[in-house]
């Protein structure tokens, strides 16, 4: 019991002063260090920290852990075959952790019109003895609705909560004025897309912070062309989806470099919508298009 | 110096007690349930408010725990080799040069309502034991109100064995007793008292002579159980200062019942050899036996609460100020593991049996009890007897909840500023790493089990073995649901003083069990 009593206490404090990042350098002097996380859903996916790969993904592990590293910054980069590669450029901090959901976008992707006159097996050549088609019928639907509630946003002289997520409505709109997933906001700015930590407190997401000194405000994306719709990228809060007149582009809010953005359609005249299912519709003067990344 | 022992305060609950001995009696019920209870909600709470210092406790009480599985695992083992040893063991050629052709030993056999091949078996045993029967006076302690059927099983036993014994009596404990609760308690007090007047104060015999056993009607024993009795009780400094305490093995019917059933008969037998190897912790269990003359002079068991079978050693306690033990006699008796005609039924039995045993904590006033008021036992040994039920009833409630539920807490309530932190994500690591080795104690405990195991039955394939080790992957499950939440359902119930009865646990058989 004696011995039992002096293992306990001799191994204790290492094991917490582990636990906690402290670790032995150079000379036996106790450092702080820090991790790095990255989860990636995709399996086959290749983690590189610094050019060393640390993780090669698979079917149940989508996800590194690594730690050890003193203060400072570090390249992380995330290969697949079918996806562009992603990289960025991190600050490890003391005995904290910099979490990475990279955002990977496929090198080809599904991409459907929704015809205005559908006939399964038929060629449309006489309209007249089709009705329209319901689905174009509903997106058209909402992308008008939505239309009509950005003008009645604007009209207002404050920014508006968005449209309640909570509704039963099967697909709908998210409002093009400030919109917010989890603690984070998004609006329109002219040319600009901004971004808010909405949380109060002093911890906020390492991409809300640059050399050092964190804004809980950040500039995600300046265009040429004014903004014309915006939305969160499908059940993430750190990406967004927005058009411009000329066309549809993905953007992480995450500005650390390298900050992945990527034209995702090319048009005349396009608006994107998000739908509460998380479809992804595209109108294009009178086209619409569903697009899946 | 004066050896009598003065009758202890037979108390069952704090109503039985009046003026401020009832309140102080009651402020000690709440204790277990405060402190388990405390620690869970106090652990819900640290992780919200601060996060990172629960997850300091955390991982220090994972590596406690860590620790503790191989300090018991140890234990575990050494008595594992002692019973193996005192199996084999030829205890007769031990008592060869004592001399106790003086003892009897009076075997209390409490029945209710179990089927006649039950009771016979257990009669049958004490039989095939390598004992001069004519020393063996057996009670088979009926109780009224188990009906007339009862009786006509038991009239048919007596019938039939009562002259292979040097005694055989049957009694029947009347119902409704004032001041008694219906259980084993009552029942065996009531057959001590009769087996008293009728065969001790018949024949003269010296109540110093006689050595009683108090079993279950499903307690066989193993041939040379009365030898290695008889050697621990001749040997021993003041016999009538110490209980003697048998290993449970469930044995009896262990290939016909279901996995959770097995895993959980199990772990009490371990549990009871690992306290086998601390006897300074050691209170009686179950099956156990002591000198008739302590247990007349303390007033035979208590007839007024569940737990008798531990109250007893704690009554003695209390009698002698502390001067009082248990040998472990690292030899066993096998019992039946749980089994009811339905998974189900098996399932909520199982509940039952551990919330009765669980309910063991109603020692806890008592104890807080009796070394606030005497005086005459030393200090260390009241802190010792506190300390030791304490933790063990609070580790029983707790430790799984905290190892298995728990340890997420802060994960989940911590807050994003604590998610963020290296600490958090190694706390799963860590936990994870350390319980991985605790659980690979199983290991041990898995190959212990086989060698305990009577011979497989004709009719049960040689794949059962397989079974066997791999039940053993449960015991998260039944340290969990069968130990930490039956454990904090009766400390609940005492902090709530909505005090348990008697369960009785049905026997049932599927086909004629095995032992050896």
């Amino acid at each position: 019991m004696a011995l039992f009593t002096a293992v306990f206490a001799a191994l204790i404090p290492f094991i917490v002063l582990f636990a906690n990042g402290y670790r032995l350098g150079d000379g036996l002097k106790i450092v702080q260090t820090g991790g790095i996380y990255v989860y990636v859903p995709e399996s086959e996916t290749s983690i590189y920290i610094n050019e060393v790969l640390k993780q090669h993904t698979g079917n149940f592990q989508k996800e590194l852990f690594a730690q050890n590293y003193p203060p400072g910054e570090y390249h992380v980069a995330v290969e697949h075959p079918d996806y562009l590669p992603w990289e960025k450029s991190v600050a490890v901090n003391a005995q904290e952790v910099t979490a990475l959901y990279p955002f990977l976008i496929p090198q080809t992707y599904v991409f459907r019109e929704i015809k205005q006159y559908e006939e399964e097996g038929r060629a449309v050549t006489d309209t007249e003895e089709l009705g329209e088609n319901k689905e174009y019928v509903r997106v058209k639907t909402l992308f008008e609705n939505a239309q009509k509630e950005k003008e009645a946003a604007t009209a207002q002289t404050e920014n508006e909560k968005p449209a309640d997520k909570n509704t039963e409505d099967d697909m709908k709109e998210q409002a093009v004025d400030m919109m917010e997933r989890g603690k984070t906001a998004i609006w329109i700015d002219g040319k600009t897309i901004m971004a808010k930590w909405t949380q109060t407190g002093d911890w906020m997401p390492q991409y809300f912070c640059f050399s050092g000194e964190c804004t809980d405000m950040i500039e995600v994306v300046k265009e040429n062309a004014d903004v014309r719709t915006l939305a969160f990228y499908p059940s993430r809060d750190d990406v967004v989806i927005y058009s411009t007149a000329r066309g549809v582009h993905v953007a992480e809010i995450d500005k650390r470099p390298t900050q992945t953005k990527q034209e995702i359609f090319s048009g005349k005249d396009t608006d994107v919508l998000v739908s509460n299912n998380g479809n992804i519709f595209i109108r294009d003067e009178t086209r619409f298009y569903e697009i899946e990344l | 110096m004066d050896t009598k022992l003065h009758k202890p305060p037979h108390i069952g609950r704090a109503s039985d007690l009046s003026g401020s001995d009832r309140v102080l009696y009651r402020i000690y019920e709440l204790i277990p349930g405060t402190l388990s209870w405390g620690t869970i909600i106090g652990a819900v709470v640290l992780s919200r408010i601060v996060p990172v210092w629960m997850a300091f406790f955390i991982i220090v009480f994972d590596f406690y725990w860590l620790l503790k599985t191989i300090y018991l695992s140890i234990h575990l083992r050494q008595n594992w080799r002692r019973m193996r040893h005192n199996i084999t063991l030829d205890w007769k050629k031990m008592l060869e040069h004592m001399n106790y052709g003086h003892i009897v030993h009076l075997v209390i056999l409490p029945f209710y309502k179990e089927n006649y091949e039950v009771v016979e078996k257990t009669v049958r045993a004490l039989l095939d034991a390598s004992y001069d029967s004519n020393k063996l006076a057996v009670v088979l302690a009926t109780e009224d109100r188990a009906g007339e059927e009862a009786q006509t099983i038991a009239r048919a036993i007596r019938e039939k064995y009562r002259k292979e014994f040097g005694h055989f009596i049957t009694t029947i404990h009347p119902a409704n007793v004032p001041g008694e609760m219906a259980g084993k308690g009552s029942n065996i007090s009531y057959a001590a008292e009769e087996a008293r007047k009728l065969i001790l104060d018949a024949d003269k015999i010296p109540y110093e002579n006689v050595i009683v056993s108090a079993f279950d009607i499903d307690t066989v024993v193993y041939p040379q159980y009365f030898l290695c009795i008889n050697w621990h009780f001749l040997t021993t400094e003041n016999p009538y200062r110490v209980s003697f305490q048998p290993v449970p093995l469930y044995n009896n019917n262990i290939w016909e019942v279901p996995a959770l059933s097995r895993v959980v008969a199990a772990s009490g037998t371990f549990w009871q050899m690992v306290q086998q190897e601390r006897p300074e912790k050691l209170a009686t269990f179950s099956s156990h036996a002591l000198s008739f003359k302590t247990l007349h002079e303390i007033g035979y068991w208590q007839r007024n609460m569940v737990s008798e079978d531990s109250r007893i050693y704690w009554n003695a306690f209390a009698a002698s100020n502390g001067d009082y033990s248990v040998i472990p006699i690292a030899y066993p008796v096998s019992m039946d593991a749980n089994l009811a005609p339905s998974f189900w039924q098996t399932v909520k039995n199982i509940y039952k049996q551990q919330q009765r045993w669980a309910w063991g904590v109603e020692n806890i006033p008592y104890i807080l009890f009796n070394i606030t008021k005497n005086k005459a036992i030393p200090r260390w040994k009241k802190f010792r007897a506190a300390a030791t039920q304490l933790e063990g009833f609070w580790s029983l409630a707790t430790n799984p909840i905290i190892i298995f539920l728990l340890g997420w807490l802060p994960l989940v309530l911590g807050g994003e500023q604590f998610r963020s932190t290296v600490l958090s994500y190694n706390l799963p690591i860590i936990t994870r790493n350390m319980m991985l080795l605790a659980m690979s104690g199983l290991v041990v405990s898995a190959i212990i089990s086989m060698t305990f195991l009577p011979k497989r039955p004709e009719g049960y394939g040689a794949h059962r073995y397989a079974y066997m080790l791999l039940q053993w992957i449960l015991v998260p499950i039944t340290m969990t649901i069968f130990g930490a939440i039956p454990g904090l359902h009766a400390q609940t119930r005492l902090l709530f003083g909505r005090y348990m009865g008697f369960w009785v646990t049905p026997k049932h058989q599927k086909r004629p069990s095995n032992r050896g």
